[in-house]
Order: C-alpha cells, then structure tokens, then sequence
C-alpha cells in the first residue's frame, strides 16, 4: 500500500525517559484498554466483526514478530525461549505464562495466560477476544521456531467465564 | 387449581432430586425423568452440571485431558485448576529434564514446597554431577585401572587406562567375561574366589588381592595384581565386583628371578658340597636332594664343566670380571629351564650334570646333547671362548666327584695344549692327562718337574734359549725331521740343540722311558700353569 504514513519500527515506541521524565513507563491499564476497545469498536463498525478480528490477529503477529526481535533476543532451546518469555511478559505486566503441553516433534502446544492484559476481568460474553494474543503468540513461536508457521487459537478465555486464558498452537506448514 | 398445584409440586420435587442425584449420588441416572425433558431449560442446566460432574471426575482420577465446553463461573474455575495441574506437570518434565529454573507460584503452600524440592534437587544434581566429574576424572587419568564385573563375571565398566595397560580399547573389554580375558588358572582361583563372596558376604570383607594372568589385545599374558572389592546394590546384596588392576609383570619378573637365584644358589651349594666331600656320599638324603633337584646319580649321568674365557685375563680386568658374573648368572638361568639336565654354579664355572640312557659310555645322543649345551652357552656369550669339558658316563652317588674332576681335567688338557678357541673336550680323549690333571695341585708335581727339566727351565731363563719348546716339540714328533719341520730349522741345527739338551739334562732322550717321563715333566709343567717357551 503506497503512502502510508507510520509503518511499524521500533523506534515509534519512542525514548521514554526521555519523553516522560516525571511520570515515566507506567500507566493504568484502563488507558490500554480504552485505546484497545475504542479501536476496535469503530474498525468493526466500518469492517464488520469478523475483519477486525483479522486486523487484531495480524497487528498481534507483528507486535509478537518485533518482540522477539527486540525482547526475547538469542536463545539456545526450546526450555530457555519459554523462560525468557515467562520472565519478559511477567515482568511487563502482559500476563503470567504457563506451558500446558509442549509436543515440540509433532509441533502441538498448548500455553495459558493469566491476568491477560486484554481481557482479565472484562464482562462475560460467548466470544474469545483475544484476537490479538492469538497472533501475538503465532508469531513468538514462527520467531523461534524459523521456518515453521502456527494456527493459534483462544480457546478459554476470561470474557467465556474462564480464569485463565487458553490457546493452542499448532504448526500448519 | 389445587391438582395443579399438586403437579407443579411434584414437577419441582422431581428436578430437586434429578439435580441431588447429580450433585450428590455416586452412580447417577444416564437419562433424564420423562415430565422433566419438556423442560428446555432444565435439560439445559442438567447437561451442565452433567458436564461439569464429568470433568470433576475426571480430574479426580488424574485425567487432565478432558475439555469442557460449559461456560462461566463454576466451568472456569475448574478449567484454571486443571490448566494448573497441566502446567505443573509439563514443569515436573521440565524438572525431570534438568531444567531446575522452573518454579511454581500459583499453588499456595504446595509452591513453597515444591520450590524447595527443586533447589534441592538442582544442589544434590550439582553435587553430584561435580563428584561424578571428579571421580571420572580419577578414573580416567589414573595409571591403574578401574573395572566392574557384575555376577556373570562380565565387564560393566573398564576405565581408559585399560588403553595403556592392555593395549585395549573400553569397547573391547566391555561386555565381554572374565573367562575371555583372564588365563585358565586366573579365572579358576578367582571364580573360587567369587563363589566364596557369594556364600558368605558377610565375611567378604573389603580389599581382596589376588595376582591374575591377563591376556593382552596381542595375546600376550600381562601379569596383573587386582584388588577386589564387592559391589552391593540398594538392599546391600552383592551385585557384582569392582576392581583396581596394575600391572605387576616386572615384579613377578624380579621375584621370578630371585627365586630362581635362591635355587640356584641352594642347589649350588649342594652339589659343591657333595664335590668336596662336605657330604657324604653315603647318605641316603643326599641322592634324594640330588633326585630332588633334578638328577638320578643311581642311573648313568655324564658331567660337563662349562669355562668362560680366559680366567687371568678377567681377574685383571674388574669390570669384565662382573660382566662374566652377570652373564653366568644369565646361562644358569637358561640352562637352568631345561629338564634334561641340572645346572649350578661354581666358583669359576658352570657345572651341568646330563642324565643319560641305559648305556655306560658317552653315546652320540649324548654328544650331541652336549653340543647342544654349548651352542646355547655360545648364543649368549658371543664374545667369550666357551670350552667345555665333558667326563665319562658313571653311575651312582660316589661317581658325582669324580665326573667333576674329569671334566675339570678335560678343560684343563684343552689348555695346557694350547687350545684357545674353545670347544668341547672329553675325558676320554685326554690320554696322559687323565693322570697328570689329578696331581696339578700337588707339591711333588712340582718337584718332579724340577727334578727331570729343572736345568732346561734354567738354562733356557738364563741363555734367552728355547730348548724346553724344542724338547716338547722332539717328544711329540715322530722323527727329528718331522719337528726340525715344525719348527722350521734345518735338520743339523736340531740335532746338535738336541745334543745341547741330552748334556743339560744328563740324559738321552731316545730311550722309551725317559722320553715318557720327559714329557709327563713337560705335561705336568704346563698343569702348573706355565709357559713352555721363553
């Protein structure tokens, strides 16, 4: 697409302690939210629901993608990415990261995320929302494991009366 | 209105009860009662509490793959529980898989617990694995090697040392028994041994040591001393051995030769003793020592007296003389491994004593044996003369002497007649000798000598002269032209040195008797050890 005014890097996330010397890197998660949800509310009300979830997985894959790249760095194996993972997302707050089966041959796992920064303590419904997550983790595992693409899918979530998200990941090339 | 009432009472005792029977009853009804299946909603909530009981269940039974599609509060938390116990087991793999970072913080008390087993597990792992490097590292750089044998007497484990001390790879030991390693006889005592251990293990003990015969990649038999220690598993039964094996062949090799030394020596002494009369020769215990030692003096033997060298030269020259030493040591030694004869050592020979046949005389079996004997002696001793003197066949206790002093004659005649390349000299070649090597130590040997060529001995010291060798050569001669051409002079020179002789001597040397007793003078002479010529 031509003219396009702020394709992602991750410079954009900006300097700051520099731009915020009094009230620094914190905010409340409402803020988050309010963006997130806002965001969401007039994309699905121009693209309809089911191409916003899209638009979520994908912005998800990419901010997994840059993640990876700029937060998770170089790892060994399998063992020492979930570490650092577990560790990076608990110590930003995202969520608490737990691996409930990890089939590495078959390329078959299944991860849950506690207190999800997306949807921990939002209203009940009958949907998973946590289109961004799912893509979020899709590309966190393309990122480790090179090559590879995965099918992430919620299948618990806060908002379908669960405590813990649930997704399963599963290699489809 | 009243029978309405009554039914809808009923109605709502009837779903009480269904619900209980879910709730509450182990074994609950599989299909709904009929009055309550018109009731959609009450179907609905019935199939989510049956849901929810059958997941309950499951996860009571320690099944964590069940999935439950049934929404909301009670659905959820159960569904977080189990994602728990899922997570806490991938972690338990984890764990199991050396990962000790993993650690728990979503189960109360249990976390805490857990925690500190898997801080303990990481240390003790550590521990461990840094003992296990050490003793691996003893193991693999100690000179002496280590090895296990479990109850089969197979190899469990052999260090690499195993490399050096048999030529060996670890993988060439491994796996294979004792019984293919060891001699027939190691492997018989230890399996002995074994079977002790394995009767009275409380007896076993720690620190057995046995001395094994070890075969080598090559084939070659290694000498080896292995401490035995018993390998006990868990409930403290024997489970096999493990042993620490060096390599003891150059003291097996001292020890051998050491024995061998203090047998020689013993039995030298012996058969010096029975030589010089330190014995008697009537004494029954004596020809049983003799037996013992490896000859029969009741049956025909034959002795043979072995000389190295040339005896003067030696005793001036002190480092040769030790060489001689070390090298008789080395041909008693190798005679010594032959059963056919009995070797020992005098002072300033090698004695050997041959048993022979039936036969009284010296046959060419037995020459032959002796030849034998001194081709051995002259494979050794290259660089020395060898002459050996070898005396009649005798028989009986009181003939050992005498064999001795033929075959010391033989040598002796060898000598005097100017033999210098060695060989082989038997007694009954010796003619005269035979009589005069018996008085060389005499003092009337000696008189007689100056008695019959005292004046030649004179005139020849004073004059520069040669007339005791020209004499010598005359008395061995047929006739006087035969030695004027032995001596390359011309046939009147001699007969007038001749004349010179007969008038020193006061006597003419044509008659029979006085040429017998003249060189029976000269003989004796040179027994003395001197020279005939100036």
């Amino acid at each position: 697409m031509e003219n396009r005014k702020y394709p992602f890097s991750w410079d954009l996330l900006g300097d700051i302690a520099v731009g915020r010397p009094n009230l620094g890197p914190i905010t409340r998660i409402e803020l988050y939210r309010l963006m997130q949800y806002t965001f969401r509310d007039v994309i699905e009300a121009k693209f309809g629901a089911e191409k916003a979830d899209e638009i979520f997985y994908e912005s998800g894959r990419l901010a997994g993608r840059e993640f990876f790249k700029n937060m998770i760095g170089k790892i060994n194996d399998f063992h020492e990415f979930i570490r650092k993972l577990q560790e990076s997302l608990r110590e930003l707050r995202l969520g608490i990261l737990r691996v409930e089966k990890a089939d590495i041959e078959q390329g078959s796992f299944v991860l849950t995320i506690d207190e999800d920064l997306d949807c921990s303590g939002l209203p009940e419904s009958d949907q998973e929302i946590c289109k961004y997550d799912e893509g979020f983790i899709a590309a966190l595992m393309e990122s480790f494991f090179t090559g590879r693409q995965f099918r992430v899918k919620e299948v618990d979530c806060w908002c379908t009366g669960d405590r813990t998200c649930r997704f399963t990941a599963e290699v489809i090339v | 209105m009243a029978m309405q009432g009554d039914r809808q009472e009923a109605l709502l005792d009837l779903a009480v009860r269904t619900l209980e029977d879910v709730i509450s009853n182990k074994v609950s009804a599989n299909t709904l009662p009929a009055a309550l299946q018109s009731h959609p909603e009450f179907v609905d909530l019935h199939e989510k509490l049956a849901a929810i009981r059958g997941f309950i269940s499951a996860l009571a039974s320690g099944d964590l793959s069940q999935s439950m599609r049934v929404k909301g509060f009670l659905s959820g938390g159960l569904r977080t529980f189990q994602a728990n116990l899922r997570h806490l087991t991938w972690q338990t793999q984890m764990i199991a898989g050396g990962d000790f970072t993993q650690r728990v913080d979503f189960m109360g008390d249990f976390s805490a617990a857990f925690n500190s087993m898997t801080k303990k597990l990481a240390k003790a792992t550590a521990e461990l694995k840094e003992s296990e490097t050490r003793y691996r590292l003893l193991a693999e750089n100690v000179l002496d090697v280590i090895w296990v044998i479990d109850l089969a007497g197979r190899f469990t484990y052999v260090s690499p040392s195993v490399d050096r001390l048999l030529d060996c790879t670890q993988e060439e030991i491994i796996g294979r028994t004792i019984e293919e390693v060891l001699s027939f006889a190691s492997f018989r005592a230890l399996c002995v041994k074994l079977r002790q251990f394995s009767a009275d293990e409380e007896a076993v003990g720690q620190g057995h040591i046995f001395e094994l015969e070890h075969f080598k990649k090559d084939g070659r038999v290694l000498w080896i001393e292995v401490s035995v220690s018993v390998l006990r598993d868990d409930d403290g039964k024997m489970a096999g051995i493990v042993s620490v094996a060096r390599d003891i062949s150059k003291r097996r090799k001292a020890e051998r030769m050491l024995q061998m030394a203090y047998d020689l020596q013993r039995k030298s002494d012996f058969f010096n003793d029975l030589i010089n009369g330190n014995i008697s020769i009537n004494n029954k215990d004596a020809v049983a020592t003799a037996k013992k030692w490896g000859i029969d003096l009741t049956v025909p033997f034959f002795c043979c007296l072995i000389d190295l060298g040339d005896k003067e030269l030696f005793e001036k020259d002190k480092i040769n003389h030790l060489d001689l030493q070390q090298k008789k040591r080395y041909i008693n030694n190798l005679l010594s491994k032959s059963r056919e004869y009995v070797v020992w050592d005098i002072r300033d020979a090698i004695g050997v004593l041959v048993q022979a046949g039936c036969a009284l005389d010296i046959s060419d079996a037995d020459m032959r044996t002796a030849a034998q004997i001194r081709e051995k002696v002259s494979l050794y001793t290259s660089d020395l003369i060898v002459t050996m003197g070898v005396s009649d066949m005798h028989r009986g206790p009181d003939s050992l002497k005498k064999g001795y002093q033929e075959a010391r004659s033989a040598i002796i005649s060898a000598k005097c007649q100017g033999e210098k390349g060695g060989g082989i000299y038997y007694y009954r070649d010796i003619g005269l000798y035979q009589l005069l090597a018996a008085y060389d130590k005499k003092e009337h040997a000696a008189e007689y000598v100056q008695k019959m060529i005292g004046p030649l001995i004179k005139y020849d010291r004073e004059k520069g002269a040669s007339l005791l060798l020209t004499l010598d050569i005359i008395l061995q001669s047929s006739s006087l032209k035969e030695a004027a051409q032995k001596i390359f002079l011309h046939h009147k020179t001699l007969v007038f040195r001749k004349q010179r002789i007969e008038k020193i001597l006061g006597a003419s040397i044509d008659q029979f008797e006085t040429k017998l007793a003249l060189a029976a003078a000269i003989k004796m002479h040179k027994l003395l050890g001197n020279p005939v010529n100036n």
